[in-house]
């Protein structure tokens, strides 16, 4: 049996003006594209969650619910909740990761009238 | 239910468990108590008090205790913060009432049972000293006194204490009203306890062991149906105005809320120093004054007093006597009322801003003394203005049959003054209790004093003042006598007052809280017991 | 696949556990609630958020059927509030003690009695997760320890209803998370139904799932907390908003 990872509060840099389990998710797939969170981890009950976080379980369901879908945790009947071991699905979930990265540059750098490329070459001027 | 009702009952009988004698403090209270009336009775008692007059004294006193019994868990109830979670345990209405009049009935069963048997012991050892008539007495009468007054306890403890236990429902709407009936019940029972006393010859026959089997009878119905209702009334009213009232006196009327003019505790400020202190601690009895079940039961003893006054002055003996009895509590009042108040105040963590304020400790304590002592004078001076308007109002009406002299008026200004001097006296001693809690050991002095003060007055005055000198009036060797000794325990008085002042600070140290944490850590042995 | 029915919201939000609807009452003439209405669903846990003074304690009370509206009125599970309903929900008095002289597990014994849906289990459980100790007598106890005992009184039983009046006054941190992790562990299976008053809101913020705000006796909003946040504004500024 992998061991089970117990999340505390401290591990989440939480805004209390977004929705909470959009948050979660999104970290929690960063932690699993980092690899800080190993392929085929075990995760706790949603109410195990919940309480150590100490936010409400439905925000928990929600954020497991989601995971689900992207396909970066998998449930086995009786047996728990565990970090995917698909390469793809974590693969693929990079991938979305960086295309998010990618997009929120190419705001600031339309914010700032410049390509993306441009803004590169901006960042590296010197003084 | 019926597991329900039995740990309620166990819940509310704990309440009572710090006055049982399982421990040594309880122990002192159960047997030193009794050892102190038998010693009273051999002072105080003579030969016209037959044991059967001294068991009737033994049931009123039983009835006077019942009456507070079943009053002192709904008095503290008001304030208590453990009042919402009683009121949510998931019971009837009824049951919550029920088990804790019970548990207070069980008390006072106790309480009767060894009234009783101090009763009894007294009589037998005045018997065997002598100062019992043995030629009236017979062995046979007293074993049928003894368990007729014993049967009779049962009755009388169930009635009272559903009597005082009834006052819970006495807060809202008209039946604030019901406080009048409520303290003259008390009133009677006080008045009673020394009348049986001195008209024991007169009321024997009244007091007999077959009559008072016929009185049980008649109590018992009196008490199944008093018991009954005193549930369901209880049970009607009580929750409810618990629910509603606001702790620490939040439920300020309309008007305060709204405009805040009209509260009759705000204090003027245009006062400074000493006054604004006195202000202060005045401001405090302003309130308790102010509350209307109070107001009500002090016009209940205003027209007690009027009645009083009206009918006692029947008899030159009874017209002082009544006298007396009125000054005796005011005068004791004011110590009593220093001692709990500081304690209360330190468990209220007022205390600790209270001895910050930028004055010298004496001055506060001063300032305190002085304020118990202005209510306890303004209530005095209102109840002798009372009986005297009911003395008057005689003159004017039927007229006495007798006159009054001017050793009269002398003995009666020398009790006042006596009782007023043993009154500061008494109430500066009391403000040196920090002391103990530096030296344990003073406790053991402080403590019997304290306790046995409340019956210095009726001892000196019944030494001292002699029912012969009341026709030979108070010459001049009594007043300087009693000057003599003011002399010598003034500076007493204000000893102790600097005592206070200087560990005032060691209440902090010994608040309810304190002391428990102590007393958990001794038992776990992490502190050893001093 | 996470199963369906474990949600607390989604085809349940039909299910009301408390409904108030124009409740009002005066105390000694002076008027407390206004025409005060609103509804906790099933399941969820919703906050009771106002200043001191707000009615906040009345309204438990009215809940709690230990008082009743002068007029309006105050449904538990589709039936009249009352005193006589005290078995089917669980409270925590604000800034309620204990009796002082018991231990804590002489409280916890005699409780066991007095509530007829007292489960033993449970209250082996929250006593370890809550760190109480039976052998301490609750006089001696800091406020944080009384606090999570009697939260250990409240969660031990298996009433579907708990009110909570302001179970963080005065309480320490460690404590106060404690008690926030006891809560949030009783409310995951989605049966019971939260009640929070509380003027702490940080603390408590992301546990709930609607809050009901009231100020000077009267509703000043009702909001759902996840429309609030997809709307980009926080409990706490939602508060500030109304309230200041």
């Amino acid at each position: 049996m992998p061991p089970i990872r117990l999340w505390t509060i401290e591990d989440f840099a939480i805004d209390p003006s977004r929705p909470l389990y959009e948050q979660f998710v999104e970290q929690i797939r960063a932690m699993i594209a980092r690899g800080e969170l190993e392929p085929g981890t075990r995760l706790p009950s949603v109410r195990e969650t919940a309480a150590s976080l100490r936010v409400n379980p439905t925000t928990v369901m929600k954020t497991y619910q989601e995971l689900e879908r992207l396909e970066l945790i998998v449930t086995f009947r009786g047996q728990g909740t565990f970090v995917t071991q698909s390469e793809t699905a974590i693969r693929s979930s990079r991938r979305q990761m960086a295309r998010e990265a990618v997009n929120r540059l190419e705001e600031t750098a339309r914010s700032l009238g410049l390509t993306l490329e441009q803004l590169w070459e901006l960042s590296r001027e010197k003084e | 239910m019926k597991r329900a009702r039995d740990s309620l009952f166990q819940l509310e009988w704990s309440f009572h468990r710090h006055l049982l004698p399982l421990d040594a403090r309880g122990r002192l209270l159960w047997v030193g108590v009794p050892i102190l009336l038998i010693v009273a009775s051999l002072i105080f008692l003579d030969g016209t008090t037959t044991a059967r007059t001294v068991f009737a004294i033994g049931v009123s006193l039983s009835a006077l205790l019942a009456l507070f019994l079943g009053t002192k868990p709904v008095l503290t109830l008001w304030e208590n913060p453990y009042k919402d979670w009683w009121l949510t345990i998931p019971v009837k209405r009824e049951e919550l009432m029920r088990a804790k009049l019970n548990a207070a009935i069980r008390f006072q069963a106790y309480a009767s049972l060894a009234i009783w048997a101090t009763c009894a012991a007294s009589s037998l050892i005045r018997l065997a000293s002598g100062s019992l008539d043995s030629d009236t007495f017979s062995a046979g009468s007293f074993l049928l006194d003894a368990f007729a007054y014993l049967v009779f306890c049962i009755p009388v403890t169930v009635l009272f204490v559903c009597a005082g236990f009834s006052f819970v429902g006495m807060y809202g709407g008209r039946r604030v009203w019901l406080n009048i009936p409520f303290v003259l019940v008390y009133v009677v029972l006080f008045s009673v306890l020394p009348a049986i006393g001195d008209h024991s010859l007169r009321l024997d026959r009244w007091l007999g062991g077959d009559l008072v089997f016929a009185y049980s009878l008649a109590g018992v119905l009196l008490a199944a149906t008093v018991y009954r209702s005193t549930l369901r009334f209880t049970a009607r009213y009580g929750p409810k105005d618990l629910a509603s009232y606001r702790m620490g006196g939040a439920n300020a009327g309309k008007k305060d809320a709204l405009t805040g003019r009209g509260s009759r505790t705000q204090v003027k400020p245009r006062r400074a120093g000493f006054a604004s202190v006195y202000a202060l601690e005045w401001s405090r009895y302003r309130y308790f004054l102010s509350l209307l079940s109070v107001r009500i039961i002090v016009a209940a003893l205003f027209a007690a007093m009027i009645a009083g006054g009206f009918f006692a002055s029947n008899s030159h003996d009874t017209f002082l006597d009544v006298f007396h009895a009125i000054l005796l509590p005011i005068c004791i009042a004011p110590s009593l009322i220093l001692v709990i108040l500081n304690q209360h105040e330190a468990n209220k963590k007022r205390m600790a801003w209270w001895l910050c304020l930028p004055y010298d400790r004496r001055a506060l304590l001063l300032s305190r003394l002085l304020a118990s002592w202005g209510v306890a004078l303004r209530i005095l001076a209102t109840l002798v203005g009372a009986f005297l308007t009911g003395v008057i109002a005689r003159v004017l009406v039927i007229g006495l049959p007798y006159s009054i002299e001017r050793t009269d008026v002398y003995e009666s200004a020398y009790t006042v003054f006596f009782y007023f001097v043993a009154g500061l006296v008494m109430s500066s001693v009391v403000l040196a209790q920090p002391y103990s809690f530096r030296r344990p050991l003073f406790s053991w002095i402080y403590g019997p004093i304290s306790s046995a003060m409340y019956l210095i007055p009726a001892l000196i005055e019944n030494k001292l003042l002699p029912e012969a000198s009341s026709d030979l009036g108070i010459g001049t060797g009594r007043w300087l006598a009693l000057l003599a000794i003011a002399v010598l325990v003034v500076p007493l008085g204000i000893f102790s007052l600097r005592i206070g002042a200087r560990w005032a600070h060691l209440y902090l140290l010994n608040t309810q809280d304190a002391a428990g944490r102590r007393r958990h850590l001794e038992a776990d042995g992490k502190i050893i017991g001093k | 696949m996470i199963k369906q029915e474990s949600m607390p919201f989604g085809g349940r939000a039909d299910r009301i556990a408390v409904r108030c609807e124009d409740v009002q009452i005066a105390i000694k003439k002076k008027p407390i609630l206004n025409r005060v209405s609103f509804d906790i669903p099933v399941g969820s846990l919703t906050g009771l958020l106002g200043p001191n003074g707000a009615g906040k304690s009345t309204l438990m009370r009215l809940l709690t059927g230990l008082l009743e509206p002068d007029s309006g009125r105050i449904d538990l599970y589709g039936r009249p509030a009352g005193a006589e309903r005290l078995a089917e929900l669980s409270f925590l008095p604000d800034r309620g003690q204990l009796p002082a002289h018991l231990t804590a597990g002489e409280w916890l014994d005699l409780a066991s009695g007095l509530y007829p849906d007292w489960s033993r289990v449970r209250e082996a459980e929250l006593e370890r997760e809550l760190g109480v100790h039976r052998e301490k007598r609750i006089g001696a106890l800091s406020r944080g320890e009384e606090a999570r005992l009697q939260l250990l009184t409240c969660l031990s039983r298996e009433a579907p209803l708990i009110i909570l009046d302001e179970p963080f006054a005065g309480v320490d941190m460690i404590s106060r998370e404690r008690i926030a992790s006891a809560v949030v562990a009783e409310m995951a299976d989605g049966r019971r139904t939260f009640l929070i008053a509380t003027h702490d809101i940080r603390e408590l913020e992301q546990l709930f799932d609607r809050i009901v705000l009231i100020g000077d006796g009267e509703i000043l909003g009702v909001h759902d907390v996840e429309e609030l946040r997809t709307n980009g504004r926080s409990v706490e500024s939602c508060y500030r908003e109304v309230f200041s």
